[in-house]
């Protein structure tokens, strides 16, 4: 079925019009945007003509810098400089606590929830920080395309958490861009790599970046990219690498005094250099020169080796584990892909290499490949092509469930489950007479509570009083084609309902989210009712245009002339009331559009569901 | 929504517990194609909730088909025949069942224990495998009791080997 496309009201309707859309890869060193430009994806460069942004954010009193101009400022003004903000998102206080971060800024003191960086702009959540890159790479994007964009795909790790993913979402909408879809970063590389080459059957994709690392395993099959399984670990990168040469270095200069952030900060950049040459050379004379102290020598590439084995070596061990979630092994991989900046590091290629058996490819820029493949995927979902084939089949990356008595997780969906995915669970009361019930969602593999994710807590109220045992709540989890969950609950006697959108125990909630909305830059400018209008007409004409087309092709099918008029004049209402100013007028008219034609698209939807294998599987689905 | 037909009928397959892999494969992405919510990205949200609950309900179909074990529980389902909690077994395959867990514990702190988990892994797949084997059969021949108590076994089996399979992980720790 073709996409159908919107255009604003009043805009006179050119059926050649391009739809603007473009893939981000927000990364945690550097993020890119790249748009698909006479049938080919491209990334965009800046105006000095670099095509990187470095994923850093300066706050200053008035302004905010971001890239290049904040990297330049780190050493200076190193807690008000934001880097790999990504680590962070979506986060608490006690998950970076655990981690040993060289370059710690001033978190804020609250226990719970998402951290906060302390600058001098006030407190900094990892989502702003986000939403300021994303800012800049847009107005490349819309430069680029000359004009607004209709809607970007942000790509995430695979292995991202849902409070993980439901930031990155709100990333995007505090900067005001539409998201069409979140994609994983390793199937936005297979999607580049894979039309590239045309290659067909298993793949791997090992892509290891600044700060997270993924193992996917997909089966590529004529324009389909099925997701069989992932595994990775969202804090295991380049960055590490970096520590691991700082450790290296302190050791070495033997400087024992505290490290002051600027001097960190220094060091820290000092090791990231080192890295890079030490991919090229043996070994690297160093000159270091810190406000704290200041160290000569050299640092070889085997000693480099020796201090990252073990990090390298975790990720091999996600490999297998992704291998066997999949059902296969080593020998069924018929190729691996090199993704992200940190497999340029030799030790890491060579051991990709001897655990699969032959030498991966990386033909395509590992730093770029991940938003190309983003861009494809934004040009295909933006409907500028309705006849393409290319599909996408993802995966939940790690366990949803419920917590259980004895503080157990009741697994409700296994991970690597395809997604969209919806899953019922039934359950019990404890006690006599109990009256409400609280639901725990957690994410993750172990059993107990305490090993698995806290996502969210929501409780079920009004439970009638019963024995213990007797009332029976269904849990339903329902994932969404971006990883996303929602959670809903009812008591099946008496239908009673509790619902919520999980919002992390990590997330933001939707106060904290206007009022940062209101706070951004960008949106400063526009007034917010106008906006709002501008969106409610987009997607009442956006139905308008949906149900037009679905009458003018199947209308006589499904319907008779008496229900074709009805629709036709709720069509003509809806057309009258987006030539007004009330957003609540439209939306009324809308729904009431929506709900009459609601049959007739579930028959449409019913019957192409049907015809999908009708005279097809005799030539080529039973092969 | 017509969901009132079954998961073979969804994939215009017989219904039966012998499914072509690959086939199953092909008409899944075909039914994806029509139905994956990536498709309608630019429709109206009622054309979207359906997308999302049409790739929902094929993503489920799929899950259950694809699965030899859940296939099993699914055609005994289709035929009427519900499996209970904590069926009655065979004392003798209890006492089996007993045994392979121990082998699979006194694995734990083996120096040699992966090569011998794998012969273990392997063993119980090939039992596995001698189960269907029984239920397609039993179920061929519509003694459904023979098979429902087949799937019970084979029940048993699926939970030993994923004993097996996190075991491996701890000895190998992934």
């Amino acid at each position: 079925m073709a996409l159908i496309q919107i255009t604003e009201p009043g805009v006179a309707v050119d059926p050649h019009q391009r739809k603007r859309g473009a893939g981000v890869d927000l990364g945690t060193t550097h993020s890119l945007i790249a748009v698909v430009r006479e049938g080919s994806a491209v990334t965009l460069p800046d105006a000095e003509g670099r095509h990187l942004l470095p994923s850093v954010v300066r706050y200053q009193p008035e302004a905010v810098d971001v890239g290049h101009a904040a990297v330049e400022a780190a050493r200076q003004d190193p807690l008000n400089t934001i880097a790999s903000a990504k680590r962070l998102m979506g986060r608490g206080v006690e998950d970076i606590a655990s981690r040993n971060q060289l370059d710690n800024y001033q978190f804020s003191a609250e226990s719970s929830g998402m951290v906060k960086l302390q600058t001098i702009s006030g407190e900094i959540s990892p989502v702003q920080v986000s939403a300021e890159i994303l800012t800049e790479l847009a107005r490349r994007g819309e430069q680029a395309l000359a004009g607004k964009l209709d809607g970007i795909v942000v790509t995430v790790p695979a292995y991202f958490d849902e409070a993980q993913r439901q930031a990155t979402r709100d990333a995007a909408a505090i900067a005001g861009i539409p998201v069409l879809r979140l994609l994983n970063e390793p199937t936005a590389a297979a999607i580049a790599y894979g039309l590239d080459s045309g290659e067909q059957g298993i793949i791997a994709i090992y892509d290891l970046g600044g700060g997270t690392f993924d193992i996917s395993l997909l089966n590529l099959q004529k324009g389909v990219f099925e997701v069989l399984a992932t595994a990775g670990d969202t804090s295991l990168g380049g960055d590490d690498f970096d520590e691991s040469l700082v450790r290296i270095l302190l050791n070495r200069s033997q400087y024992e005094g505290d490290l002051d952030a600027s001097s960190r900060r220094a060091l820290l950049l000092e090791a990231k250099a080192i890295k890079e040459d030490l991919s090229r050379h043996d070994s690297v004379r160093v000159d270091l020169n810190l406000p704290a102290f200041s160290w000569s020598g050299t640092v070889s590439r085997s000693e480099f080796e020796q201090a990252i084995q073990d990090l390298v070596e975790s990720s091999i061990k996600a490999c297998r584990r992704a291998i066997r979630d999949a059902g296969l092994t080593e020998i069924e991989v018929k190729q691996v892909v090199l993704v992200g900046g940190s497999t340029r590091v030799p030790l890491v290629r060579r051991r990709v290499e001897s655990f699969f058996g032959f030498q991966p490819l990386s033909h395509l820029d590992p730093d770029k490949v991940v938003a190309l493949g983003a861009a494809i995927q934004a040009d295909v979902l933006v409907g500028n092509k309705p006849d393409e084939e290319m599909l996408l089949l993802d995966v939940l990356p790690l366990s949803l469930g419920l917590e259980t008595m004895g503080s157990l997780v009741e697994k409700v969906i296994p991970r690597n489950s395809p997604i969209p995915v919806s899953r019922a669970q039934e359950f019990t009361t404890s006690k006599d007479g109990q009256t409400a019930m609280l639901i725990h969602v957690l994410q993750g593999e172990r059993e107990l509570v305490a090993d698995c994710r806290s996502l969210a807590r929501f409780e079920l109220r009004g439970i009638p009083p019963m024995v213990a045992g007797a009332a029976r709540i269904e849990v339903v989890f329902q994932v969404d084609a971006d990883g996303l969950l929602f959670v809903s609950a009812e008591e099946v006697e008496t239908q009673v309902k509790a619902s919520i959108e999980v919002k992390p125990t990590y997330g933001l909630d939707e106060a904290e989210i206007t009022s940062m909305l209101r706070a951004s830059v960008t949106y400063a400018r526009e007034d917010v009712e106008a906006r709002m209008l501008a969106e409610t007409r987009v997607e009442a004409q956006g139905q308008i245009d949906a149900v037009t087309a679905a009458i003018a092709k199947d209308g006589d099918k499904f319907l008779d002339s008496e229900s074709i008029n009805e629709l036709n004049q709720l069509v003509e209402a809806v057309g009258r009331a987006i030539l007004g100013e009330s957003v609540d007028e439209i939306e009324s008219v809308n729904k009431q559009l929506g709900l009459a034609s609601e049959d007739f698209a579930a028959m449409r939807m019913d019957a192409s569901v049907r015809e999908a294998l009708a005279g097809k599987h005799v030539e080529t689905v039973s092969e | 929504m017509n969901f009132s037909q079954n998961y073979f009928e969804l994939f215009q397959l017989p219904v039966d517990f012998s499914i072509d892999l690959e086939d199953l494969a092909n008409r899944y992405f075909e039914l994806q194609k029509t139905s994956h919510p990536d498709r309608y990205v630019g429709s109206s949200d009622q054309e979207q909730r359906l997308a999302v609950q049409w790739a929902m309900q094929i993503n489920e179909a799929y899950q259950n088909l694809r699965d030899p074990l859940k296939r099993a529980i699914y055609l005994l389902k289709q035929s009427g025949v519900e499996l209970i909690e904590n069926p009655q077994m065979n004392p003798t395959f209890l006492i089996k069942q007993i045994e392979l867990r121990e082998e699979i514990e006194a694995i734990e702190g083996n120096s040699d224990g992966a090569e011998q988990l794998d012969q273990l892994i392997q063993s119980i797949s090939g039992q596995i495998a001698e189960l269907q084997q029984q239920f397609v059969t039993a179920y061929g021949a519509g003694k459904l009791d023979q098979a429902q108590q087949g799937v019970y076994e084979m029940q048993f089996m699926a939970k030993l080997q994923k004993s097996a399979r996190q075991m491996e992980e701890k000895i190998l720790g992934y």
